[in-house]
């Protein structure tokens, strides 16, 4: 027999107890009838308490058979018999009552599930559709992605990271449409992450990503089923965390992160507007005031002779240079942005008036700021909460400042060698392989083409 | 002891950032010249007169008032007079924007080369700049302050680049195409011209032809439409004619004029012109209503009369010498023989014929029912 790797009951008991001295949410229960004695420990705060009542006590009392009753915890698919004590502790931690009959060891999963109710997607909205979100709990994730995706090919693996977090990870893929080279580098990757905790899913992300430093997400993040399952079913990886409502979506292209859902619930001619005013919206938040420093300080030649003497006229009062004026109005709104995000939304609104009309008109009016400033500054804002995605979108408000620099020391030479430098570093990066700048993943594979997948 | 060096590193970068630079002028310290007009001195024939027009700008776009300065400068060249004209100015002068050479009429009939050369040469200068004949002078046509104008020196330029007002009688010239003409073996330059009429009311309704270098002629007003009619395709205008007595007014909807050298019989070459033009009756003295046969009539005396007044104004194109249509450029175009064609071509300019056919078709009687 191999009882000598099962674990001894008292000894299993006796290190158990050493283990969780002084915490106070254990809870010990003997249990005794003619018969003999069973003695279950579990934390009372991670255990469903009616599950623990209903499947075991009661049917301890009613059985009136020790060989009865472990059949009976056997039957259980979540149950499992320990095979040491790390095990035995891990399992613990995690939700398990842990059983002691006889001599045995015996876990049974009565995890207490937690699970708010979905929730309407609060950081990607769409006009018409779906309004569902992912919940904090990955049972129910997975739940709202099965329900939308009906079929065997769709594969889920389990996995746990984080060294104390023990965070669940569930891999989902279509088995027929995914690239199993980026699967297995996800793979490799996931399992050299080597890190205590894990609570959000974009930890996974900066943990993974190669090289560590970049502007730009490789990785997308997202609360939206439907796009999960879009996304699935366009071959990529969704990768479910326990105890977050984000899922993340691998690989990811820079096109995918200008990409909302709206997109395929409108008519495809709107759908590309859409994209298309996307796409613009990035251009001019990137460039907007970098242009405009290069105008008014280099090369005013360039606008017209109106637009020359509007800036030259309001800008006749300002004590500082353009790229000053620019880089404080560009803080100012950054600060803006950045408190009425932390701020309670009670506060944050009047924040927002305070900020933006109060200030906005105070400093003009004072002859701080010019007037075309003001506006530059807004259509700058405006545009940079076009894009859809909110990781994108905060890489971009980096970007914008690069080109500030540029055009400030080199005026419109600047802007071109920062736009020639910003596509070559865009088309050197690469999400699990794939090319990042890889515009309307459009696969123009020829035989024997080394580039392409 | 690394990162202490790193902090120190990003002091002295950030310091930078605060030192006033030097040589950097932002937009509000400078000052855009629109418009630069050269005359002869009345003084010192050696030298010429400059002036600049400077638009100063205003912070309050509604306002609707516009300033500008105008500096004079008397210096041998160009380049002289921006220097001294700069001293005395308190901003940076930025040519950017200049988009304007008004040639006087007394230098323009001297010689523009020098400072044609030096519009296309100067950096900041842009060969879309509109050059254009002054008469009197050039500041005299500087000082004009159109009540029309809403931003500062730009009055000119809407009409000479025909952005604003669409006149048959302006022939828009760039700078670019004046230098080109100007080195262009087998076409003329050209020029039009702009008149100070009174203190706010500028007259553009000439042109001017030049040889390489001077102006030669200035047509008339009819002439300067029919050369339009000749230059452009769709050209906007109004024919008038008189029929028995009765005035006819067409505006034209679209006009076209094309021509080919005729060279078969050697001494008798001939430049058949078609000139096909639509238009629209406008205006009748006559009270009978208009039938299209009636129209066909008009269409033959205006043909008549069209081919009349063109094949004159070729004429007297042709006996000045000057070749601002090009006809030279297109033989030597067409011919192989490069070494003689420009040769041959002087010679069979002087003598060739005119063979002017116009075609116009009044497509409406201009009722409205």
């Amino acid at each position: 027999m191999a009882t000598d790797q099962k674990l001894q009951a008292e000894e299993a008991r006796k290190c158990l107890q050493e283990q969780l001295k002084n915490i106070g949410d254990v809870e010990q229960r003997e249990l005794k009838n003619e018969e003999g004695h069973a003695h279950l420990i579990y934390l009372k705060s991670m255990c469903d308490p009616i599950l623990v009542n209903d499947n075991l006590i009661n049917r301890f009392y009613e059985l009136n058979s020790m060989e009865l009753f472990e059949r009976f915890i056997r039957s259980f698919p979540s149950s499992l018999e320990p095979k040491d004590k790390q095990e035995l502790l891990r399992n613990m931690l995690r939700g398990c009552v842990a059983i002691f009959i006889r001599d045995r060891v015996l876990l049974l999963d009565a995890v207490l599930v937690n699970a708010g109710s979905v929730q309407p997607a609060s950081t990607e909205n769409v006009m018409q559709g779906p309004d569902d979100s992912f919940t904090e709990n990955i049972e129910v994730n997975l739940n709202l992605i099965r329900h939308r995706y009906q079929t065997t090919d769709l594969k889920t693996e389990f996995m746990t990271v984080g060294r104390i977090s023990q965070t669940r990870l569930i891999i989902m893929y279509d088995e027929m449409k995914v690239d199993h080279s980026v699967l297995k580098e996800l793979k490799k990757r996931l399992s050299e992450l080597k890190t205590d905790i894990i609570q959000s899913a974009s930890e996974i992300e900066r943990h993974t990503m190669h090289p560590k430093l970049r502007l730009f997400p490789t990785l997308m993040l997202t609360e939206r089923p439907d796009r999960a399952v879009l996304n699935i079913s366009q071959g990529k990886i969704c990768v479910l965390m326990d105890s977050t409502g984000y899922v993340l979506v691998l690989p990811a292209i820079f096109n995918d992160f200008f990409t909302a859902m709206d997109d395929k619930i409108q008519l495809p001619l709107i759908g590309w507007f859409l994209k298309a005013i996307r796409y613009i919206a990035l251009f001019i938040t990137v460039m907007m005031p970098s242009l405009y420093v290069a105008f008014t300080s280099y090369n005013p030649e360039i606008l017209k002779m109106q637009i020359t003497l509007l800036i030259a006229g309001s800008r006749a009062t300002v004590p500082y240079p353009s790229s000053f004026e620019v880089l404080f109005m560009l803080l100012a709104m950054e600060f803006l942005v950045e408190a009425s995000v932390r701020l309670p939304k009670a506060v944050s609104q009047s924040a927002t008036t305070v900020g933006g009309l109060i200030l906005g008109t105070a400093a003009t009016e004072a002859g701080l700021v010019s007037n075309v400033m003001v506006i530059l500054v807004a259509a700058v804002a405006i545009t940079n909460f076009v894009i859809p995605i909110t990781m994108m979108s905060m890489g971009i408000r980096v970007t914008k400042y690069l080109f500030i620099v540029l055009s400030t020391f080199f005026g419109l030479v600047g802007i071109v060698l920062g736009i020639v430098s910003l596509i070559m570093y865009l088309t050197s990066l690469r999400s699990f392989g794939k090319p990042y700048l890889k515009m309307f993943a459009i696969e123009w594979r020829r035989k024997g083409d080394p580039q392409s997948g | 002891m690394k990162s202490l060096k790193t902090w120190y590193t990003l002091l002295i970068c950030g310091s930078i950032m605060m030192l006033g630079g030097c040589e950097f002028r932002d937009i509000d310290l400078r000052l855009f010249v629109v418009a630069i007009g050269i005359d002869v001195s009345e003084t010192n024939p050696d030298m010429n007169r400059f002036s600049f027009k400077i638009a100063i700008p205003t912070g309050d776009p509604k306002s609707g008032d516009v300033k500008t300065v105008l500096i004079t400068q008397e210096s041998t060249s160009i380049a002289e007079a921006i220097r001294e004209a700069k001293s005395k100015v308190d901003k940076e002068l930025d040519f950017g924007h200049c988009k304007g050479v008004l040639y006087g009429e007394a230098y323009a009939r001297q010689d523009i080369g020098k400072i044609q050369d030096w519009t296309v040469r100067r950096r900041d200068m842009q060969l879309l700049m509109y050059p254009a004949v002054a008469i009197p002078t050039a500041e005299a046509v500087l000082k004009v302050q159109p009540a029309t104008e809403r931003i500062a020196g730009n009055a000119i330029f809407l009409a000479l680049s025909e952005d604003g007002t669409e006149s048959p009688f302006i022939a828009k010239t760039y700078s670019f195409d004046l230098s080109r003409r100007m080195t262009e073996t087998g076409e003329d330059p050209v020029m039009p011209v702009i008149e100070a009429t009174g203190k706010e009311i500028l007259n553009i309704d000439k042109v001017a032809l030049l040889d390489k270098s001077r102006v030669k002629t200035i047509l008339t007003r009819d002439e300067t439409r029919l050369y339009n009619l000749l230059d452009q395709r769709h050209l906007s205008t109004n024919f008038g004619i008189k029929i028995e007595g009765e005035l006819f007014e067409v505006n034209t909807d679209r006009t076209r004029s094309r021509y080919k050298i005729n060279e078969s019989k050697e001494g008798a070459e001939t430049i058949d012109y078609k000139v096909s033009i639509t238009a629209i009756l406008e205006e009748k003295e006559d009270k009978a209503p208009m039938t299209p046969a009636g129209l066909r009539k008009i269409e033959k005396e205006f043909n008549k009369d069209l081919t009349e007044s063109i094949t004159k104004l070729l004429e007297k194109i042709q006996k000045t010498g000057l070749d601002p249509l090009g006809f030279g450029l297109r033989y030597g175009g067409t011919h192989w023989n490069n070494d003689t064609e420009m040769e041959k071509w002087a010679e069979i300019y002087p003598r060739a014929k005119f063979n002017v056919h116009v075609k116009m078709t009044i497509k409406s009687t201009g009722y409205k029912r």
